[in-house]
């Protein structure tokens, strides 16, 4: 179920976390569009399974699962872009990741590999630039043939659910 | 002074030991109240007081030792009869204890402490010297006159004491100090005389002279503490001293204590003396380890404390008899093989105390809890494989049942262990309960009502966690009772009830609930004003309020901003409080309900379980969903024939032994899509505070154990309190019983409450 090994086999020989300049980097694929989270953010990538949904939970809360005793949110990225949800294929992926303390996953299309590119070519995000939302996005890295979009998690996970949760918590 | 240079960890541990200390002292003095001459009670604050002053000083927090000393100074007075502890006294005591715990606080956020208000110790002290506050201090010029002398008194040779500037700062505690616990020791040397109350007299002396030798320690003079530790070792080995030995030894004590007192006098003058007192100390040693003394070394009859000071050579500077080298010797042989005897035979059998207690980090608890609730989850596992290779196993029955017995003793084994594990957690009630008396003596006063609090079952122990959740809640519940539900004197005089109200905290055990009330004998909720305040509030509609029984009306008082009292007071009645405790108790998977008769008083029951962490569930099916409802909320399970459920208006009820109930559709309650819904045949009545719904699920799976995990993460989510991993491995979310009766009361038509 953990596919954390292969991963970092691909990240070749030098496997370390690259220096000043250097960014490394978890690929994945969300609506055809090539996204990026830093590694160091990522705790596992899991296979999909059996979510637990939870009534009355904001939209783009699929539901829970369970990670080794710990019952963590696990968020379907389509949904928090807005965009349409699609269905599930073997492909897909939980992309597990800390944010602030908080241990959530979020649901992708596929994850593709871990990169490492200089921090040189990343740009601040231009307005439009895909479908979603330019606030999530911290930048974009130019590939010699395609771009990749660097997510900001602290903003995609972030302010919206502490809010909610404290909301929550008041009106419990 | 900061307690700069010292390990953070002698700090923690003086924390931790005098938090506990100051804890039981704001309880104590609220008792002393009440009986101000109780000699037991004076002596365990006199002691705790003494102990944070001790250990405060050597670490020497200045400003803590001043208050801690001050306070101290008076309840010596009241210790001793010389001053009985009266109202304003005890407010000082109470500010005392006060200030110290903002100190204790400022001390563990690393801050300075701030010093105590001059007045303050002024008050204790002068309540302590038996005089007026203010009145000019007139010990000083004599003590100066007295001790001018460029000799010592009885031919001593004088030191001036040098210390650094921080030791320095707390000499001036010292001599009063000394002179304090000379008081006690002097009256266990005159109780000694006496046969019959030897053996207390003892234990005072060596308890005394041992917290002597402590006070000294510090300041390492040692001529002081030579004196000191002789009359601690004397003290130790004197219940078995005989009637001869004792004639021997009481004289030498009360010559130890006499100079002693002359050295306290000294230390006030920064002076330090020093006699000859090898002989006399070296005596003593040998009487008390059962030795007798030569002749010639042995006091005659009836000599008094000054007598044997000559006779021991402390005065001439010679010992009053031939002090030959040889004899000396001798002396100091069998001394020491008296001292190496007592160390080899009486140690183990004297008062040795064995700790019984250890202190743990509440961190590598909670990490056994979590340990154990993973434990718990995997036990569940096992136990399910179990049935399953019981199901499929045709053949071999052995191996089958080999498994099946290893999975019970798993599942003995961990019931044990959790049990075990959540009795280390456990506490008694107490810890929260006493610092009531304190709280409702302050209301009394700032009210100017007077109340009576009664506690019962203080020692019911519930876990940790819960302990520390309930005390605001328990707080806001008695300002409550104090500021709204009791009346004012004349009030009660003028309803024929006696002028004292009373509060009473009661806390039992019920199975795996503590039951907590909070009672008071006051005016009673007032219903009517109640119900308009709900109508006003738009929390339901004046027929249907009209149409509540007393105790549906009397919830309303649970809800957020609701408060009925028009004068906001300052000690509750801001209308943020009923719903906040509500919203704590719930927290702890509790309950709270209310319940009054006019004129005759309020009670607020609260139902909370032993621990937060691990409870019994109903496990049920909805759907292709799994949901766990506590099984304390699980009053009766039916599968109800179609004559039993039947609708008032358009909301389905059920009908069972002569209750109506309303009744939910679980696919209602969790937002199933109509895709989703099948058969719901089965019916699970939950009740909280006697308030019953019956839900409708789709099967019956069985009860099992289940460990809590929070669903915070989440965001907001439906009437669940929690989620818990399921013997297969899935997540199960948990059913919280009362928010889904709320939740169903929300949608409540007129006739349906009627039903209810």
């Amino acid at each position: 179920m953990n596919e954390n090994l292969s991963i970092t086999d691909k990240s070749g020989p030098q496997g370390e976390h690259g220096g000043d300049d250097q960014l490394q980097l978890v690929t994945f694929e969300v609506a055809g569009e090539e996204f990026a989270v830093d590694i160091l953010a990522v705790q596992e990538i899991n296979r999909m399974m059996a979510l637990t949904r939870v009534p009355q939970s904001p939209p783009e809360v699929e539901g829970v699962i369970n990670l080794r005793g710990k019952i963590i949110p696990v968020l379907d990225l389509r949904k928090r872009f807005g965009l349409d949800a699609s269905e599930r294929t073997e492909h897909n992926r939980i992309v597990v990741v800390e944010v602030h303390g908080r241990v959530i996953g979020f649901i992708v299309d596929r994850v593709h590999e871990v990169l490492r590119i200089p921090s040189s070519i990343v740009e601040p995000a231009p307005q439009m630039v895909c479908s979603i939302n330019s606030e999530f996005i911290a930048g974009v890295g130019k590939l010699e043939d395609r771009l990749l979009i660097l997510l900001d998690l602290s903003r995609l996970f972030d302010a919206r659910m502490v809010d909610e949760t404290q909301t929550s918590s008041v009106a419990a | 002074m900061s307690a700069g240079g010292f390990d953070p960890q002698i700090i923690q541990d003086f924390l931790t030991e005098c938090g506990e200390l100051l804890e039981g002292l704001e309880g104590d003095l609220v008792s002393l109240e009440s009986s101000p001459t109780d000699p037991d009670l004076l002596n365990q604050i006199f002691r705790a007081l003494h102990t944070v002053k001790g250990s405060a000083s050597f670490l020497a927090l200045t400003n803590l030792v001043a208050i801690a000393h001050a306070a101290e100074t008076a309840l010596n007075a009241a210790r001793t009869g010389r001053a009985v502890v009266d109202r304003p006294c005890m407010n000082m005591l109470l500010q005392t204890v006060d200030l110290l715990a903002r100190q204790f606080q400022q001390l563990s956020a690393g801050e300075d402490l701030e010093a105590p208000d001059p007045a303050l110790v002024e008050g204790l002290t002068a309540f302590g010297e038996g005089r007026e506050a203010g009145a000019a201090d007139t010990q000083t010029p004599a003590q100066a006159a007295a001790g001018t002398a460029p000799d010592g008194p009885l031919g001593a040779r004088t030191t001036p004491i040098d210390l650094p500037a921080d030791k320095m700062a707390l000499v001036e505690f010292l001599a009063p100090d000394i002179r304090q616990t000379l008081d006690t020791i002097n009256d266990s040397l005159v109780a000694l005389a006496n046969p019959d109350s030897r053996r207390e007299a003892g234990e005072a002396l060596a308890a005394a002279s041992d917290d002597l030798v402590r006070s000294v320690d510090f300041f390492e003079f040692e001529p002081v503490t030579r004196l000191s530790t002789s009359l601690r070792d004397a003290a130790s080995n004197i219940e078995d001293a005989d009637e001869d030995a004792i004639a021997q030894i009481r004289p030498r004590l009360t010559a130890l204590s006499l100079l002693l007192t002359l050295q306290a006098d000294g230390i006030e003058q920064a002076t330090l003396y020093d006699w000859p007192t090898d002989a006399l100390i070296e005596r003593l040693a040998l009487v008390c380890a059962g030795k007798p003394l030569d002749e010639a070394h042995s006091l005659p009859a009836d000599t008094d404390a000054e007598g044997a000071l000559a006779f021991d050579g402390v005065l001439s500077g010679r010992p009053e008899l031939a002090d030959s080298p040889e004899l000396k010797l001798a002396d100091d042989a069998s001394a020491e093989a008296a001292q190496g005897e007592d160390r080899g035979a009486k140690r183990p059998g004297a008062k040795q105390v064995i700790e019984q207690t250890i202190r743990v980090e509440v961190g590598r608890l909670e990490s056994l809890m979590n340990l154990v609730g993973e434990l718990v989850l995997q036990k569940n596992r096992v136990a399910a494989l179990a049935r399953r290779v019981g199901a499929a196993q045709k053949g071999d029955n052995d191996l089958c049942e080999q498994i099946n017995a290893s999975a019970e003793d798993l599942d003995r084994v961990t019931g044990d262990l959790q049990l075990a594990v959540m009795r280390t957690r456990m506490q008694p009630l107490d810890k929260i309960f006493g610092r009531y008396p304190r709280l409702i003596r302050d209301l009394a006063d700032k009210t100017g009502k007077k109340i009576n609090l009664k506690i019962v079952g203080g020692d019911t122990e519930v876990d940790k966690s819960v302990i520390e959740a309930l005390g605001d809640p328990l707080v806001h519940l008695m300002r409550n009772s104090a500021d709204h539900g009791l009346e004012t004197p004349e009030q009660r005089g003028a309803a024929a009830k006696s002028p004292e109200g009373t509060i009473v905290l009661e806390a039992s055990n019920q199975g795996s609930h503590v039951r907590i009330l909070v009672r008071d004998d006051g005016r009673g909720l007032d219903r009517a004003r109640i119900a308009s305040k709900a109508v006003e509030r738009g929390l339901a509609t004046r027929e249907e309020v009209d149409a509540l029984p007393d105790r549906d009306v009397f919830r309303f008082i649970f809800e957020a901003g609701f408060s009925t009292v028009e004068q906001v007071s300052d000690l509750s009645g801001r209308g943020v409080g009923m719903d906040v405790v509500r919203t704590n108790i719930g927290k702890l998977n509790g309950s709270i309900d209310v319940s009054s008769t006019p004129g005759q008083g309020t009670t607020f029951t609260i139902s909370i379980p032993l621990t937060v962490a691990i409870m019994q569930a109903m496990m049920v099916r909805v759907a292709d969903e799994i949901y766990a409802i506590p099984l304390d909320n699980v009053v009766e399970i039916l599968r109800p024939s179609d004559e039993m459920i039947y609708s008032i208006g358009d909301s389905p009820v059920l009908k069972t032994r002569g209750s109506v109930l309303p009744l939910i559709s679980a696919f209602d309650a969790f937002e199933y899509p109509p895709e989703r819904r099948t058969e719901t045949p089965f019916v699970v009545i939950l009740s909280v505070n006697e308030r019953q719904i019956g839900l409708r699920v789709s099967e019956l799976i069985g009860q099992q154990e289940i460990v809590i995990k929070p669903l915070e993460a989440v965001g907001r989510a439906g009437p669940l309190s929690g989620a818990t991993v399921r013997d297969d491995g899935g997540v199960s979310l948990i059913i919280d019983a009362s928010g889904l009766i709320r939740a169903a009361e929300g949608r409540k038509t007129p006739e349906l409450q009627r039903a209810a």
